[in-house]
């Protein structure tokens, strides 16, 4: 009589088990892995999107204190500066447009003039720096700002990302009449 | 017949594709976290070859500045042909050696204090000249970081010119 022993069945479950445990927990690490990656994503592209849009902004600013049209235009407290720094985390300046704008940290996320957020809650900014240099009238030289992040996930494996880029403002820092 | 078994030879296949299988499952993995890891550097690195060419335009600039102040200055003044080392602290600009940029939780990224860091920059500049006129300069920004398995390289390039009369 032919048929399969205990040991055979035994033995075939076991092995069966085992592969199949082991692919089903491969597909489980890269599922998390997946996740893992399209939350840095995001992480990335408001990161991206922040320190382009400050960025722009810081590199086209203007002079304060200029007349233009007979119109004097002042953002900041300091005579004829070009950025300021409160504390660290916020820095004010005469944008482009001519308006005064000004970046922050509040509570882990970045804002800007009017209170609107530059990035989500999903991402919580652990620290936002500004180093300023060549800022007055008097030095000479051409101001230049440098910005630090440090940013991480709000979920519970955090990931931790720090950017740091610096900005050397377009303008040549020359009193020109207008 | 009863005792019928498996032969060596069977025996030495069977390992042979389990290991082949066990191998690759396992360096799909290992690639998926070096990826997940590299493009984490990637960001970090794309925005510190940024901050390199902007320290050389900010000399360029203040050099301008100081012209325009009446200083006896070239444009290109402390801009030779090269490769160098500098952070946004110093306005000098030093060869370079392969130092590992820092990080301080106050200052960011440095040479000077902080936790050494994976990251090296070197910055290169090379003059272009026109009809024997040195015009301006070229600049590329590269930043060196050593992952899991390779060397890894971020550059990017400015051309930046003397354009006061």
């Amino acid at each position: 009589m032919k048929g399969v022993t205990l040991v055979e069945m035994l033995l075939v479950v076991t092995i069966f088990s085992l592969v199949a445990g082991s692919v089903f927990q491969f597909f489980l690490t890269t599922l998390s892995f997946q996740r893992k990656i399209l939350k840095e994503q995001e992480v990335f592209d408001e990161l991206g999107y922040t320190i382009e849009y400050m960025g722009r902004a810081l590199r086209m600013a203007k002079k304060d204190d200029v007349i233009i049209n007979k119109i004097s235009h002042s953002c900041l407290s300091g005579d004829k500066v070009n950025y300021e720094t409160s504390s660290e985390s916020e820095i004010q300046f005469r944008s482009a447009p001519n308006q005064c704008q000004r970046f922050y940290l509040y509570q882990g996320r970045i804002y800007e003039k009017n209170g609107l957020p530059l990035t989500s809650p999903k991402i919580k900014i652990n620290s936002l720096k500004f180093k300023i240099k060549g800022e007055t009238q008097n030095d000479t030289f051409q101001p230049m700002v440098t910005v630090i992040i440090e940013a991480e996930t709000r979920e519970e494996d955090t990931l931790k990302v720090t950017v740091q880029t610096t900005i050397s403002q377009r303008d040549l820092d020359v009193e020109v009449e207008r | 017949m009863l005792n019928k078994s498996f032969t060596l030879l069977e025996t030495i296949f069977a390992i042979f594709i389990l290991i082949v299988g066990i191998f690759s499952v396992v360096s799909v993995l290992d690639y998926l976290f070096s990826a997940f890891r590299h493009s984490k550097d990637y960001f970090t690195a794309v925005y510190l070859a940024q901050e390199g060419l902007e320290i050389v335009r900010n000399k360029r600039d203040t050099n301008f500045i100081k012209l325009q102040r009446g200083e006896a200055i070239s444009w290109d003044d402390g801009l030779p042909n090269g490769a160098f080392e500098i952070d946004y602290t110093t306005t000098t600009f030093s060869n370079y050696i392969g130092r590992r940029l820092r990080y301080d939780s106050n200052l960011g990224f440095n040479y000077t204090t902080g936790t050494e860091t994976k990251f090296k920059r070197e910055i290169v500049i090379s003059e272009i000249r026109e009809g024997g006129e040195k015009i301006g300069i070229s600049v590329t920004a590269t930043v060196y970081w050593s992952g899991k398995f390779k060397e890894n390289t971020f550059t990017t390039q400015a051309i930046l010119y003397n354009f006061l009369p």
